[in-house]
């Protein structure tokens, strides 16, 4: 009997979640191989309505055993759950990414090391005393869905995924770049090495502004703290709620007319790119912000359910440092893009006065940031008439995004990966800083 | 099962390898508002194998025993494509060959325990809360955890042990003209599971806290010497010094390991802080690591002096240091890595009375919510605090972080309590990719920083 078989004999309905991971990690640091790290894993999730009640289970692992448990655990689920709130499902969907030109099958380790070593040698060339660090990850997903419902869905994608750094001098935090793929690098990305050496360099001094207001340029890495609290501003679950700062505010200018932000889930280099979500929902492109305005508020079944309206696609085994099977579905972006505009970075420091260029933020994750506050840690440079004048050290910046972001100077020319998503540079006229 | 693993290793020309099988039993239930989202008991299992060979590091994970020797056999070839790049030869320190079974005996053990009483008992938190004046919205999370565990490495260990703990974690979220505040509660069985039990009265003291969070001003900005209690002390001991103790972070950072050396004058005498596995009833104890390793107390600052250093078999010996036995994994996902047991600052002579005393400006801040380090930088924020004028606890204030440089903090410790506390619940995230790992204790005494960098809003 197939699985679906044994499922439909035991539940009303059901949903059952199956995700394959075969990832290579490289790692290395000060210029050595730290490890390799190979990982092979099945997982799969089993949600399910018996007599109007809800119920869901997950397990690892592809035995009989573990697929025994884990009907078991989901039937002990809906016996002591409640009533069922929406269904599952209907959709069809076969996608082994069309994007999925994967040149490195067998040999894979062989041609991770040779780029590895191209890339090592070139930044030896010219920064020979630093501290470097690195780490390339490949990674091959299959993703399926199947629902009692008829529905069924797969995917297949490969992803590449380089990171590449340094410590500071005197060994502090780290500057680094981040580039993504969908299939091999095919060169080592000299400029990307560039930039981040230019930031390196200006990193040997240290300079901090007094307090006051004033521009920040953010790179984007460390834009990720927007992403992440507008999230929870757009999701329909906080909206539902009445927890989010924009109930009722569709429609409204929320942020500087200059700002679009578009959940983009096919991206064709993401590696958080997806065709359908965690609940076999087909994703597409929803545009978030539109000149400053809230075009639309992101759902999952439940909550599409319970707002009456479409689900978008976006319901997502994911929490705030936690993505896996074991993460009850959320509505959340796939992979949010701020569009880039027409400056390069190199013009937009220029625009600066006296400011900060604000390469990563830390413990964001410490301040009300569902409702958009934000009080972090600013790790990056003083800028002083567009030049660098030094890192930063015990600078702090506080604030709330859906006032700071209303005041866009200019946005750059091209996109890059964040820790969430992906955006350009991004200049804001002033934030509160706490300096010198 | 035993012979099965063992044999898969004696018959391979490897240097050292290890495998960890874990068979895991998860219960989870949450409430968010008055909504059940959730309520299930899981059970995954899969392994964990390691290998040094032909001077590299491989490491994998698999899903089931059957696949161990495909995952044998690639990670071999990996360790030998590995070779011929790796410039210095990865090398493990020697440690004895331990077989032990070590399982858990509690008094009160939450496996005895109906999935029904367990839901029963998290509603009616959950209930008391949502009912209070301004709430708007709880998350109420029961979670009990059990690992059963073997390890077994080239060397001829053996050894089967377990982890259990079960707790419970919420937020109650309030709002009042416009103004949003969360406030944590957490409980926590350690093993015992009878902790959990008749809260309510801690809660309804925390929901106090939480009404007068929503009438308070934000903190304002700036440079005070401050008073941190014990919850929020240990929090800045783990976060901004613990990371720093686990010789993985810095093993490859040559300005650390000149900045670290043991011996470095890090505090003033008064500063000593301990990591221990032995402590009983907190949630970093263990008996074993994930490496087959026994866990023992270590003395990371000594009066005001660093003494030692958190270890992996690997960093022990690259450090010339004894082993600590500090090697976890969350589960058979993750390779282990280098983690804090109990953290803790150890008490001090003064009393909470004298600290204050000393303060003419300042702030009392209290309980962690988060927080972040990359290297020296620390980052983590205060769940609520008051002003402190000429001694004496003012008004509260809220929405509060800390930020500093980590070596220039700890020599402004000027003052350490006699009142050693340790946080119920344990946690640390740390890792790429990110191992939430819930066996984490920490604790301290209140303490005085002379100087410490606040954010506001």
């Amino acid at each position: 009997m197939n699985k679906m078989d044994e499922i439909s004999k035991n539940f009303d309905k059901a949903e059952f979640l199956k995700k394959e991971v075969d990832k290579l990690k490289i790692k290395i640091e000060n210029w050595d191989l730290e490890n390799i790290t190979q990982k092979n894993l099945v997982s799969s999730s089993l949600r399910v309505i018996k007599e109007n009640k809800f119920g869901s289970n997950y397990t690892f692992g592809n035995s009989e055993r573990t697929f025994n448990k884990l009907i078991a655990g989901a039937r002990e689920s809906a016996y002591y759950g409640e009533e069922a709130k929406f269904d599952f499902s209907r959709q069809k969907l076969n996608k082994k990414s069309l994007f999925n030109k994967d040149k490195f099958g067998k040999n894979d380790g062989e041609k991770l090391f040779g780029f590895i070593k191209d890339l090592l040698y070139y930044i030896e060339q010219k920064e020979k005393d630093i501290t470097f660090n690195l780490r390339l990850n490949k990674s091959s997903n299959k993703i399926s869905l199947k629902t009692t419902n008829q529905a069924e869905l797969f995917e297949k994608n490969t992803n590449y995924q380089l990171r590449f750094g340094a410590p500071v001098p005197g060994g502090g935090s780290q500057i680094s770049r981040t580039l993504e793929q969908d299939a091999m690098f095919e060169d080592i990305c000299i400029d990307e090495i560039n930039d981040f050496l230019q930031d390196y360099r200006n990193s040997y001094k240290t300079s901090s502004p007094k307090t006051g207001n004033m521009p920040v340029l953010f790179s984007p890495n460390s834009l990720y703290f927007l992403f992440v609290s507008l999230n929870e501003g757009v999701s329909g679950k906080k909206v539902y709620q009445n927890i989010s700062p924009l109930v009722d505010k569709r429609g409204e200018k929320i942020f500087s007319e200059k700002l679009f932000i578009v959940d983009k889930p096919h991206m064709k280099k993401s590696s958080s790119r997806r065709y359908f979500d965690d609940e076999g929902i087909k994703t597409d492109r929803t545009k978030i912000i539109d000149e400053g305005v809230l075009k639309n508020y992101i759902y999952d079944l439940e909550y599409s359910e319970k707002m009456k309206v479409e689900p978008t696609g976006n319901g997502l085994k994911k929490a705030l440092f936690q993505e896996d099977i074991s993460v009850p579905v959320t509505p959340s972006f796939i992979n949010p893009v701020i569009e880039t505009g027409n400056k390069t970075k190199k013009q937009l420091l220029s625009e600066i006065d006296e400011g900060i260029y604000v390469t990563n933020v830390i413990g964001f994750h410490s301040s009300n940031y569902e409702q958009g506050h934000f009080s972090v840690q600013a790790q990056g440079f003083h800028v002083k008439n567009g030049i660098l004048q030094g890192r930063l050290q015990d600078v702090m910046m506080a604030g709330n995004i859906y006032n700071d972001f209303n005041n866009v100077i200019g946005i750059g020319d091209k996109l890059y990966p964040s820790m969430f998503g992906y955006a350009p540079y991004l200049l804001l006229e002033k934030i509160s800083v706490t300096g010198r | 099962m035993k012979d099965y693993f063992k044999k898969q290793l004696d018959t391979r020309k490897i240097k050292y390898g290890d495998i960890r099988y874990e068979k895991n039993n998860e219960t989870l239930i949450n409430y968010e508002g008055r909504e059940l989202k959730d309520i299930k008991e899981t059970y995954r299992e899969g392994g964990h194998l390691r290998l040094y060979n032909n001077g590299s590091k491989v490491v994998g994970s698999f899903s089931e025993a059957k696949d161990l020797p495909k995952t044998m056999e690639k990670l071999i070839n990996y360790s030998k494509l590995a070779g011929e790049f790796q410039k210095h030869e990865v090398k493990i320190k020697k440690a004895p060959t331990i077989k032990d079974k070590v399982l858990t005996e509690i008094n009160n053990d939450p496996r005895d325990y109906s999935l029904a009483d367990k839901k029963e008992l998290l509603k009616k938190y959950n209930d008391l809360a949502i009912k209070q004046k301004h709430v708007i919205n709880t998350k109420f999370r029961y979670r009990q955890f059990y690992s059963n565990r073997l390890f077994i490495n080239s060397e001829g260990s053996v050894i089967e042990y377990d982890l259990l703990c079960s707790n419970i974690v919420g937020a109650i979220i309030a709002k009042k003209d416009g103004v949003v505040q969360v406030k944590r509660i957490a409980f926590g069985g350690y093993p015992e599971f009878s902790n959990l039990i008749d809260r309510k009265d801690d809660i309804l003291r925390e929901i106090d806290i939480l009404q007068k969070m929503l009438d308070a001003e934000p903190i304002k900005a700036g440079t005070y010497p401050i008073v941190i209690n014990p919850q929020l002390a240990s929090v800045f001991i783990h976060e901004a010094f613990g990371h720093l103790s686990e010789a993985d972070i810095i093993k490859n950072n040559p300005a650390f390991r000149k900045k670290l050396q043991i011996g470095k004058e890090m505090g003033k005498e008064i500063i000593t802080v301990i990591d221990d596995p032995t402590i009983k009833n907190v949630p970093g104890s263990y008996i074993y690591d994930d490496e087959g390793q026994e866990g023992r107390k270590t003395e990371l600052i000594k009066k005001g002096m660093l003494a030692g250093r958190l270890h992996s078999r690997e960093t022990a010996y690259s450090f010339s240091e004894p082993l600590s036995g500090n090697m976890r994994a969350v589960d058979t996902n993750f390779p282990p890595i280098i983690r804090m047991s109990n953290i803790f600052i150890n008490k001090g002579e003064s009393s909470k009375e004298e600290i204050f005393n000393s303060i003419e400006d300042g702030y009392y801040l209290l309980n962690g919510k988060g927080g972040q380090t990359t290297g020296d930088q620390f980052t983590f924020g205060a769940e609520y605090g008051y002003k402190i004028k000429n001694g004496e606890r003012k008004e509260m204030v809220r929405d509060i972080n800390i930020s500093g440089e980590l070596f220039e903090t700890l020599k402004r410790i000027s003052m350490v309590a006699d009142d050693l506390t340790f946080n119920e619940v344990g946690g640390c995230g740390k890792g790429d990719p990110m191992q939430l790992n819930m066996f984490s204790g920490k604790g301290a005494p209140h303490i005085k920083i002379d100087q410490a960098n606040l954010g506001g809003q």
